[in-house]
């Protein structure tokens, strides 16, 4: 672990939110999220559709624009950058500079289909960062066979699974060797037989000391992979604790409400 | 004088004239399609700039070039310019004419294809950490060459055809080399029937290498292509 990470773990929280708040026109999506995630720290953000939590993911690496309140990652200000006249929006440059440390994994994979596997996930490496072709080629073959999917190198994504996408989309993310990983409900858009697959490689991202944040609806692998579990409703935080305790007991009568219909249906026998 | 004449219509069909006509119109068709698709997509990227000004200059481009007909255009580049000093040779006002003309519609093709490859590949790129450019270039072109292929295509066959109307400044293309045989022999059916086989020929030649061209760039997207990539495993849609 580098120096500048120890000190950065020691300054504060690793992911910081103070009152952000995001507007879509006259909706609001996120009502003053305030949230503090230490290094290596696994979330889970939970709470019924609409409740704001691939918002909240999505304004942390900047896809959307806060309207107030502050968003620091690894200690530095997301999305603006601080001048004599006041805060102002980073340039293109910078926030792309920015958003190479942060990985995001999409709920509908958005692989590029133009591009082989192989391709995908040497993307990151050698347009962002202007890697050498062999270098980035070699490591783009060692994640693609960490998600085990080495066979799969010369693939189209068309001609992939959904399962198989998203764990092409995580070896993505991962090439950028980034110290966070957002993944935006990873499971959602899959057949039920290929959620595990998926549920697998990202446990094992996070046995890598991985700080992240999964919005699922997954509530058993939330309870196992998630060392925090965040319920949200209607743009707020109503209930946040150690995922065993939120999961299985809940303080809040709204969390009660929400895992009890969960559990009506097809979660019965996972709880 | 018989209806008919086949030795005419031989003559005409290698006639040395009419193939410097034909290779003249050939150039100035790839020439200046070349050129209008230089030009429109510049066009179309600076219609997509997220500014008042540039909305305003790409719609009274647009406007402006397919209002006005194309015989206009070129008349006015070879003898109105004149007047204001401004004296372009036959060849000269003819690319710039053929290019300027087609060059909205090669802007109206490349903005909607643009606009065609979904938000969520944009979005890909910038979660990675793409500039823009790095995605326009990489990740959305690509995609959008695809969709902009099969109405290139058109844009095409639609120049092909409008190059005959620079034989209006005098210009030396297919129509005008055939037009000149006429005044000397006064057979216009044999000659014009060979323009028209020259002409149907070059759209028939182009249409087989679009249809390559069209296999070529959407290896990634075609179903039938996609399973002969794998040729000793059957297509798994699902894995358990």
């Amino acid at each position: 672990m580098s120096l500048s990470n120890v000190t950065s773990q020691s300054a504060g929280p690793f992911i910081h939110l103070q009152n952000v708040v995001k507007h879509f026109g006259t909706f609001t999506a996120l009502r003053g999220i305030s949230l503090e995630i230490i290094k290596g720290q696994s979330v889970a953000l939970i709470g019924p559709s609409g409740s704001g939590k691939s918002t909240l993911l999505r304004c942390i690496n900047a896809l959307e624009q806060i309207q107030s309140g502050i968003i620091h990652v690894d200690g530095e200000r997301i999305g603006m950058r601080e001048t004599a006249a006041g805060p102002k929006p980073l340039s293109a440059k910078d926030a792309a500079r920015q958003r190479q440390a942060i990985g995001m994994v999409f709920q509908s994979f958005n692989l590029f289909p133009h591009m082989t596997a192989l391709e995908n996930v040497m993307s990151g490496p050698t347009l962002a960062l202007g890697e050498v072709t062999a270098q980035a080629r070699r490591r783009a073959l060692e994640l693609l066979d960490r998600v085990r999917l080495a066979d799969k190198a010369a693939s189209f994504p068309r001609q992939l699974s959904g399962g198989q996408q998203q764990r092409v989309a995580i070896a993505r993310a991962l090439a950028m060797r980034p110290n966070v990983m957002l993944f935006d409900e990873p499971t959602s858009a899959l057949d039920p037989e290929t959620v595990q697959e998926v549920l697998n490689v990202i446990a094992e991202v996070r046995a890598t000391r991985m700080t992240m944040l999964i919005a699922t609806h997954e509530m058993e692998f939330a309870r196992h992979a998630a060392d925090l579990t965040v319920f949200m409703e209607a743009g707020a935080i109503v209930e946040i604790g150690p995922s065993s305790e939120v999961l299985t007991s809940p303080k809040t009568e709204r969390c009660q409400r929400f895992l009890a219909g969960l559990s009506g249906n097809h979660a019965a026998h996972r709880m | 004088m018989a209806v008919w004449d086949w030795s005419v219509f031989f003559n005409n069909l290698v006639h040395p004239a009419i193939l410097r006509g034909v290779w003249t119109t050939v150039w100035l068709t790839f020439v200046t399609l070349i050129l209008a698709i230089v030009v429109g997509t510049i066009v179309a990227l600076i219609g997509r700039l997220q500014s008042t000004v540039a909305s305003w200059f790409y719609q009274g481009y647009v406007a402006f070039f397919r209002a006005t007909p194309l015989l206009v255009q070129l008349v006015f580049l070879y003898s109105a310019l004149p007047q204001m000093g401004i004296r372009l040779s036959v060849v000269e006002a003819a690319i710039i004419g053929l290019t300027l003309s087609e060059s909205p519609y090669v802007a109206e093709v490349v903005r909607s294809a643009i606009s065609a490859v979904p938000p969520a590949q944009w979005e890909a790129g910038r979660a990675i950490g793409f500039r823009p450019f790095t995605i326009m270039r990489a990740v959305v072109f690509p995609q959008a060459l695809r969709i902009a292929i099969p109405p290139l295509g058109n844009e095409f066959v639609r120049q092909l055809k409008n190059t005959s109307l620079v034989s209006a400044i005098s210009m030396a293309e297919l129509f005008r080399a055939t037009d000149n045989l006429i005044q000397g022999s006064f057979r216009v059916l044999e000659a014009l029937s060979v323009a028209t086989i020259y002409y149907l020929l070059l759209t028939a030649i182009w249409t087989y290498a679009q249809k390559a061209f069209e296999r070529r760039n959407s290896h990634w997207f075609a179903e039938t292509s996609a399973a002969r990539a794998t040729p000793a495993e059957p297509l798994k849609l699902t894995e358990a």
